[in-house]
């Protein structure tokens, strides 16, 4: 099973954390590394296609990613592309109108530790026995 | 700063000039910055003309034809846009059909077909623009703005209160380890001493009595203070700031910690400190003077 996260400019460490944390996990990730947000190359191919292929769409959402336009555009290319999607929150800020739209009832995990978070993720997608 | 960057194919210019004349007459009046000879003159980086318009804008409209798609600028403009957190709206001008990539790209934008009528798609794109169809990302973007604003401040707070504790608190532990070189060659010889060896006891439990209220104070306040530190660095993070003053505030707190360590390990200090303890009548302060002296 391979995950995709889709995170806003400003969680970069956080999703990075996540990556390694699913990886250590024995997760597959396709992870678009967008570094802080000073890309030189157009990411929005990889981003397209990283989305296409994976099997679990992982959303970290805060008050970056209620406004971050490619966070909206990845949430509703996955929603589009029927991709199973977890929201993970990243604080304690409220999810959008357009996101909440989006999300529909997927699974909403409350931010506890990173890495609680990727062991939750993990054991409910049954990726680690 | 312009309401609308119009991102279209050269193929399409005059498609493209059309809508910006029916967004700009009154009474829509909406601002548009396009790309040609008029805003960007010989001489200047296209490039960087283009990236400050997108930025300075507030809404980017994508002319979507066979051209545009096709256009290698048009897609750097648009994920640009994108990546800024521009909203996007898209006239549609021909019959053409999405390609992946604009499927991806515009798939959070309302796709306006002008092949009929423009006129209706102007009405419809001015009243979006000025109404503030994106009101609640724009609430969201004040409030993360705020964030900033409040975010910054109780986290200057908390971390000034913290630095001052330690550096404080590391002060008068110099001060009680002066007190106790100056009344004894080592601290299990101190600890033998008492008040008829002419030490100040009370003095000394007043400065142990002092270092229990630091205690107490990292105890019961670090915590609150980690607590409103970290949730102010949350905001600010979230909010795309760090706050750099931190780093000048740790700069300065590491110098405070390193400049006592000098002055205690110093031998001129320590010769002043024990000159200061003798003339204040310090048995042991005296004894060692003397010891001193007679060495020399």
């Amino acid at each position: 099973m391979i995950f995709y996260i889709s995170y806003a400019n400003s969680d970069y460490l956080m999703a990075q954390k996540l990556n390694r944390e699913l990886r250590l996990l024995g997760a597959a990730t396709a992870f678009v590394d967008r570094g802080d947000g000073e890309m030189l190359v157009d990411p929005m191919v990889d981003i397209m296609q990283s989305i296409s292929s994976c099997d679990h769409f992982i959303f970290l959402h805060s008050e970056s990613a209620n406004t971050a336009m490619l966070s909206q555009i990845e949430l509703t290319y996955a929603k589009n592309r029927k991709k199973p999607i977890t929201v993970v929150k990243m604080g304690s800020g409220k999810i959008s109108t357009p996101i909440k739209f989006e999300v529909g009832d997927a699974r909403v995990i409350g931010k506890n530790s990173i890495e609680n978070v990727a062991k939750e993720i993990v054991k409910i997608m049954g990726v680690v026995e | 700063m312009n309401d609308v960057f119009i991102s279209y194919s050269s193929k399409d210019v005059e498609t493209a000039k059309k809508i910006k004349r029916l967004l700009e007459s009154p009474p829509r009046s909406v601002s548009c910055w396009m790309a040609n000879d008029a805003t960007i003159t010989g001489g200047d980086d296209f490039r960087s003309r283009i990236a400050e318009a997108i930025r300075s804008c507030k809404v980017c409209l994508f002319v979507l034809s066979e051209n545009s798609m096709k256009s290698d600028w048009c897609s750097r403009e648009l994920s640009f846009a994108i990546l800024e957190n521009k909203p996007i709206y898209t006239v549609k001008i021909d019959d053409s059909t999405l390609d992946d990539i604009h499927t991806f790209k515009l798939s959070c934008s309302q796709i306006m077909d002008a092949s009929v009528n423009f006129d209706a798609v102007a009405e419809a794109l001015a009243i979006n623009i000025k109404n503030g169809k994106d009101a609640e990302i724009e609430k969201a973007q004040r409030s993360i703005a705020n964030s900033r604003r409040f975010g910054f401040l109780p986290y200057t707070i908390a971390v000034c209160i913290k630095r001052t504790a330690w550096i404080l608190l590391f002060v008068h532990l110099a001060n009680m380890i002066s007190f106790i070189r100056a009344n004894a060659n080592s601290l299990s010889e101190f600890v033998t001493l008492s008040s008829r060896d002419g030490v100040d006891m009370q003095r000394f439990e007043f400065l142990c009595g002092i270092l229990g209220a630091f205690i107490a104070f990292f105890v019961f306040v670090g915590t609150p203070l980690k607590i409103l530190e970290t949730t102010s660095l949350r905001k600010m993070v979230a909010a795309s700031e760090m706050d750099s003053a931190s780093a000048l505030y740790s700069l300065y707190w590491i110098f405070t910690f390193v400049h006592p360590i000098f002055g205690l390990f110093s031998k001129k200090k320590s010769l002043e400190r024990l000159e200061r303890s003798a003339e204040l009548g310090y048995a042991p302060a005296v004894k060692r003077l003397a010891k001193m002296k007679k060495d020399e």
